[in-house]
């Protein structure tokens, strides 16, 4: 997926800022910056939620700037939200059953489609709440809910909006097991937006911090880790 | 097709609904006329719910418009009727109905176009503003009879009430059907989605807007039916029709037995008619202040109406009924 030159205003304030990343098939490439600094907003743009202001986006050689996000999903882009928001007078079946009968091929059969399901309920380690109510969940239940729900529309790229925010230590580590399992099973490409620092540096290849809508440095974990201008972002200059 | 068959053996929400309507079915036609009455106005209300349910229960967008394909239904076989008549041509009154129900599909259809672009609240209002519409411009227009209504007495056979009712039944039979249907196809798992979360929706591929306008305008077809049965009961259609509180009622039967389910508009339905008809017989003058207290009650008590109430008894025994 390249994204080029995107922009998203409302009203006065950009947003997101002639923003140009590449990302390759296969990587898990991060998505950092402080607070409002564009990471969700960005998201938004390349699921279709937003229509972006200037740019483009191109994803397996189509573009998709501007499109309809069902028609965006379908191409193969899954996403999960930050403030986790699962179908809740559904159940956890019913809810991974949505995304995976709507972006099912044509001769998929119903039962197939829910044996799908099945699998993906048993690698998220739901299996045991399939006809629980999704509200009743845990939040770090219903964040690997989010992730299964992603999970079957079979996408190619897996956009993961803070999914570690609010667990516990060891909860982090167990979901940091399952992204890279996730990646290795269905051959995905993973972008991550996470503000838990020692799980972005550990999971992603490359990392791209963002600021007040614009990238201020992009490189492997260790070279932004030192950058001036990120340690500047997040912690204010030298006075001295 | 299939898996409505494989459920039709057991105990369940398609199977008690269609056995409960089987019986009144049955009951309505063996007995006197006065009875059959008092079931023939449960089974329109049934129907009437059970395809506002199909819309409003399962997307969760407030339809307070509802009545109008009711209405439309009328004014369809009325129209029709005084138009072809005087050329000799009159098909079979059900064909009639169901014509009625096409028709009215197709203007929710242009309808929906329109207005489901609006979201939540806006939607709500814009329903309210299209029974306006609809009622004032029918009764204003001249060659309908403007308030009077327009009468096709002695046009077509005049019905005893259980041939009627009869028709009811089918319609009701039908819409039970289509909604288990649409429970378990694709429309359904959309429609229920769109209720709990559109943008999520939309994001995990339903296309939204399409599904939306294809509940409205099945929900139409089935109240447009219901309203062409009412013109043949009166051989006439009223401006009437219209009126908003039909409208109230089926969304007061709607909220009692249960949104969103199979089982909830039967239950709804039933017990809403039979709570207003004792009322009205009981204290003729005072019913509907008695009918707002008890709807108030069991909407503050049991939000998820009478049907939620049951499920939470059964769902100690781990069973769930729809």
């Amino acid at each position: 997926m390249v994204i080029d030159g995107v922009t998203k205003r409302f009203g006065g304030l950009v947003a997101v800022n002639d923003v140009n990343i590449e990302v390759k098939k296969g990587e898990i490439i991060g998505l950092i910056g402080p607070n409002g600094s564009g990471k969700t907003t960005l998201f938004n743009v390349i699921t279709g939620l937003y229509s972006p202001d200037g740019g483009t986006i191109t994803f397996k050689g189509e573009r998709i700037e501007g499109l309809k996000p069902y028609k965006i999903s379908r191409k193969g882009i899954g996403r999960t939200f930050q403030v986790v928001r699962p179908f809740g007078n559904m159940s956890v079946l019913e809810n991974i059953l949505v995304s995976g009968m709507f972006c099912a091929h044509k001769d998929e059969k119903k039962c197939d489609i829910e044996d799908r399901c099945h699998d993906l309920l048993k690698l998220t380690n739901l299996e045991d709440m399939v006809n629980q109510n999704a509200e009743m969940l845990s939040l770090a239940e219903k964040r690997r809910l989010e992730i299964a729900r992603a999970l079957a529309l079979d996408p190619k790229l897996l956009l993961l909006d803070e999914t570690m925010a609010g667990l516990t230590h060891t909860e982090v580590d167990e979901a940091l097991k399952m992204i890279e399992n996730i990646k290795r099973e269905y051959d995905l490409t993973i972008m991550v937006v996470e503000h838990i620092m020692r799980a972005i540096m550990s999971i992603s290849e490359r990392i791209v911090v963002l600021n007040e809508g614009k990238i201020i440095a992009k490189g492997s974990p260790k070279e932004v880790a030192n950058d001036k201008n990120v340690l500047e972002a997040y912690l204010g200059k030298k006075v001295v | 097709m299939l898996e409505i068959k494989s459920q039709l053996g057991k105990l369940n929400s398609l199977t008690l609904s269609l056995a409960f309507l089987a019986i009144i079915g049955t009951f309505g036609l063996l007995a006197e006329s006065s009875y059959t009455s008092y079931f023939y106005g449960m089974v329109e209300l049934l129907i009437l719910v059970y395809s506002i349910n199909i819309i409003t229960g399962l997307s969760g967008y407030a339809n307070f418009g509802h009545v109008v394909f009711y209405g439309l239904g009328a004014y369809f076989v009325a129209i029709f009727i005084t138009l072809f008549h005087p050329l000799g041509f009159i098909p079979h009154t059900f064909l009639l109905v169901i014509a009625a129900g096409g028709v009215v599909a197709l203007i929710a259809l242009l309808l929906g176009i329109a207005v489901l672009r609006l979201r939540g609240d806006y939607f709500a209002i814009a329903t309210l503003g299209i029974v306006g519409v609809f009622m004032t411009t029918i009764s204003n227009i001249k060659w309908l009879g403007e308030g009077r209504g327009l009468y096709f007495i002695g046009k077509v056979p005049l019905y005893d009430i259980k041939t009627l009712y009869s028709y009811l039944i089918i319609i009701a039979f039908a819409v039970i059907i289509t909604t288990a249907l649409i429970l378990r196809a694709r429309l359904g798992y959309g429609l229920r989605a769109i209720r709990d979360d559109e943008d999520v929706a939309e994001v995990m591929g339903v296309n939204t807007t399409k599904y939306k306008i294809l509940a409205y305008s099945i929900s139409a077809f089935f109240a447009g039916m219901a309203g062409g049965v009412m013109a043949l009961f009166f051989s006439a259609a009223y401006p009437e029709y219209f009126l908003m509180g039909r409208s109230v009622e089926m969304f007061a039967a709607m909220i009692l037995g249960g949104i969103g389910t199979l089982l909830g508009p039967l239950i709804g339905a039933t017990i809403f008619w039979m709570i207003k008809d004792a009322l009205l017989i009981n204290f003729p003058y005072y019913h509907l202040i008695f009918f707002g207290i008890v709807l108030v009650a069991l909407i503050l008590f049991f939000p998820n109406g009478i049907l939620g109430l049951v499920n939470r008894f059964l769902s100690k025994r781990n069973k769930v009924l729809r």
